[in-house]
């Protein structure tokens, strides 16, 4: 069984989703995006929402901001129902996906945006929008227009507008799904240092379980308007409550009920780490089979070996020697990697 | 197994003229090019070239001959009490019908552009573009038997009790008359009418252009409904408005049949210069109403400009 969020009773959600299911199309025949869904994500936390396109993870985000109104159910964020609420006046924001700056502003006027709209004078809101700008490290470029800026510099525009309100949850929807991969690792690092620093809940989709397992204190996992599982994100890497989500999450090996029984299991689907394994020579051991390739990954390197049944893959740290394609090798790893799952 | 070629045999002309473009990319931008520069440069600048010259000359007031001898009498003539009304009547009608136009357009091209989808897209097309299907004569006529004294508005007005409020309206000096077929709000209804379609899809067009989630950032930020349309909407669909208005200012503005059917008959610029040209045989005088329209349009466009209306583009 999946361990779900730590629920201290000093804690405050951020967040509570309640039954909640939000469903497209004719009523006769719906599309379930989101299908009664429960979450309490609690504040202060950088909670991430993983799972394929389409499986409800961003219409769960959307749901928060007001941008959809639930079927059934209840959203409260900070204990309040927000079931008749406006975008307008939620005191959430959002990071969006394209980052939806105005083009027709320069960037002071689009951080400075939200203050705009609720009346602040001028100077104070340009001096504020200043003061975010040097905090997502983009100091003294107020006066481009959006369409002068990099990718990664229009992302922390798009942050900048959004913290500019002091919103007590900040939404991102999948921020860094457009930036190259070394800007998409420093952006990470900085994303989770400013959540440090700020102190407020942040709610992060992405379809990237390596960003999702790296930034996020707890997360869900989404699987067809459904949550899979609930967990840290070593809870769901290490013990996978299903198929699923072992098989979205990790690059682990995902083993059939018999399988599972020649390595020494019941005869119920299981899920096992490739560096949990390792290699021995094929003679006189309970396990063997067939090497079939290996990839390099730098740190190592990921070979595949084909038993009956199954191809199980096998992390080889850097130096030991690469067994041949073709040759006979035998596996070894400790009892308790072996993890068995729920369902069938 | 034997190797195919590095290089495929070519397979005729088509494959020949292929290579030439390849090879000298900008022949097939100067062949693409050519015709249409040559019908807009030569054909259409040339012949304008040639009626702003006849702008400069003069007529002998006895004679009736052009004299072609450089001269800014006929402009001068352009600001005699008679023609500065047809100049400001014909502004004045060019600015109502594009407001007009602007106002009855945007929700229409707000809904096609949002919510309509799929069938209902297809439509609002056939709904726009039907009235150009047919002559514009026709559209014409039918419009001075439908505003005539005894035509259906009349009708329909008298038998719903609102005959005293047409005949009071009627009544307004400057835009009544004795019927609506004759008077120049009708002139105004029929050129809102004809111009329609050329305020609406440009601005359909630039509406389509915002993106839903700038609008879904707008509210986030804590925007209202109405500060989102000023603040997002309307800047980033100015560019598409701006190009109906051009259409609708410059039409009405060139126009000179609606005036002859409908209304007042007073003469606006395109029946003075229809008429200078024709049976009074003052070319220069019609030249120089003709550059009447151009100047304004240059204007327009500047002060456009000014104020940002491209910025989005």
């Amino acid at each position: 069984m999946g361990v779900t969020l730590p629920t201290d009773t000093h804690m405050t959600a951020a967040v509570e989703f309640r039954a909640v299911s939000r469903h497209f199309g004719p009523p006769s025949a719906p599309v379930r995006a989101v299908d009664g869904v429960e979450l309490t994500i609690a504040e202060g936390s950088f909670f991430a929402m993983l799972g394929p396109s389409g499986s409800g993870k961003t219409t769960c985000l959307r749901l928060i901001s007001g941008f959809e109104k639930p079927t059934s159910g209840t959203i409260r964020i900070f204990g309040q129902d927000v079931s008749d609420v406006p975008p307008n006046r939620r005191n959430v924001n959002t990071v969006f996906q394209d980052y939806a700056l105005f083009p027709h502003m320069n960037v002071r006027d689009n951080v400075a945006y939200g203050l705009m709209v609720k009346g602040v004078d001028r100077r104070l809101r340009h001096d504020k929008a200043e003061e975010m700008l040097a905090l997502v490290k983009l100091g003294g470029y107020g006066d481009r227009k959006p369409g002068q800026l990099s990718g990664g510099q229009r992302q922390r525009v798009a942050l900048a507008r959004a913290l500019v309100n002091e919103p007590r949850v900040l939404l991102l929807d999948e921020p860094l799904g457009a930036l190259d991969l070394k800007l998409r690792e420093a952006m990470q690092d900085e994303l989770k240092a400013l959540q440090q620093r700020l102190g407020i809940t942040f709610v992060f989709v992405t379809h990237d379980q390596g960003e999702a397992l790296s930034m996020a204190d707890s997360l869900a996992v989404f699987n067809e308007g459904k949550i899979a599982q609930i967990g840290t994100p070593e809870e769901i890497y290490a013990r996978p409550r299903t198929r699923f989500v072992a098989d979205f999450v990790g690059s682990s090996n995902v083993l059939p009920p018999e399988v599972t029984r020649a390595f020494g299991g019941p005869a119920a689907w299981a899920s096992l780490r490739p560096e949990a394994l390792h290699l021995v020579a094929a003679d006189g051991v309970a396990l063997s089979g067939t090497v079939t390739g290996s990839r390099y990954l730098g740190a190592g390197s990921r070979v595949t070996v084909a038993v009956p049944g199954a191809e199980i893959a096998v992390i080889v740290p850097a130096g030991a020697p690469l067994p041949a394609p073709g040759s006979a090798i035998g596996l070894a790893f400790a009892p308790d990697a072996l993890h068995v799952m729920e369902g069938a | 197994m034997t190797a195919s070629p590095a290089i495929l045999p070519e397979r005729g002309p088509g494959d020949r003229l292929t290579a030439l473009f390849w090879r000298r990319p900008r022949l097939l931008l100067a062949l693409l090019l050519g015709p249409p520069l040559i019908w807009l440069g030569v054909v259409y600048l040339g012949s304008l070239l040639a009626l702003l010259l006849q702008s400069f000359y003069s007529i002998d007031e006895f004679s009736g001959v052009v004299k072609e001898e450089f001269t800014l009498k006929t402009y001068a003539e352009l600001f005699r009490a008679q023609n500065l009304d047809i100049i400001l009547r014909t502004l004045l009608m060019s600015a109502a019908v594009t407001l007009g136009c602007a106002i009855i357009a945007f929700p229409i091209a707000y809904y096609a552009a949002r919510f309509a989808k799929g069938r209902w897209k297809a439509v609002f097309y056939l709904g726009v573009m039907l009235p150009l299907w047919s002559s514009y004569l026709v559209k014409v006529y039918a419009w001075k038997l439908i505003l005539a004294k005894e035509g259906i508005v009349t009708w329909v007005a008298e038998h719903i009790g609102a005959g005293v409020i047409l005949n009071a309206v009627l009544a307004l000096p400057g835009i009544g008359g004795n019927s609506l077929s004759t008077a120049p709000l009708g002139t105004f209804l029929v050129f809102v009418y004809v111009w329609l379609p050329y305020m609406i899809l440009p601005m359909q067009a630039a509406l389509e252009r915002v993106p839903t989630t700038m609008l879904e950032a707008s509210a986030d930020l804590g925007a209202s409904r109405s500060q989102t349309f000023r603040t997002v909407i309307l800047p980033l669909a100015l560019p598409g408005v701006v190009a109906g208005s051009i259409f609708t200012f410059s039409l009405t503005m060139g126009d000179y049949i609606i005036p002859q059917i409908i209304g007042t008959s007073a003469r606006f610029i395109g029946l003075a210069v229809y008429q200078f040209q024709g049976t009074a045989g003052n070319l220069p005088l019609a030249a120089a109403f003709a550059v009447v329209p151009i100047v304004i349009m240059l204007v327009y466009l500047a002060i456009a400009k000014r104020m940002g209306a491209f910025d989005a583009l």
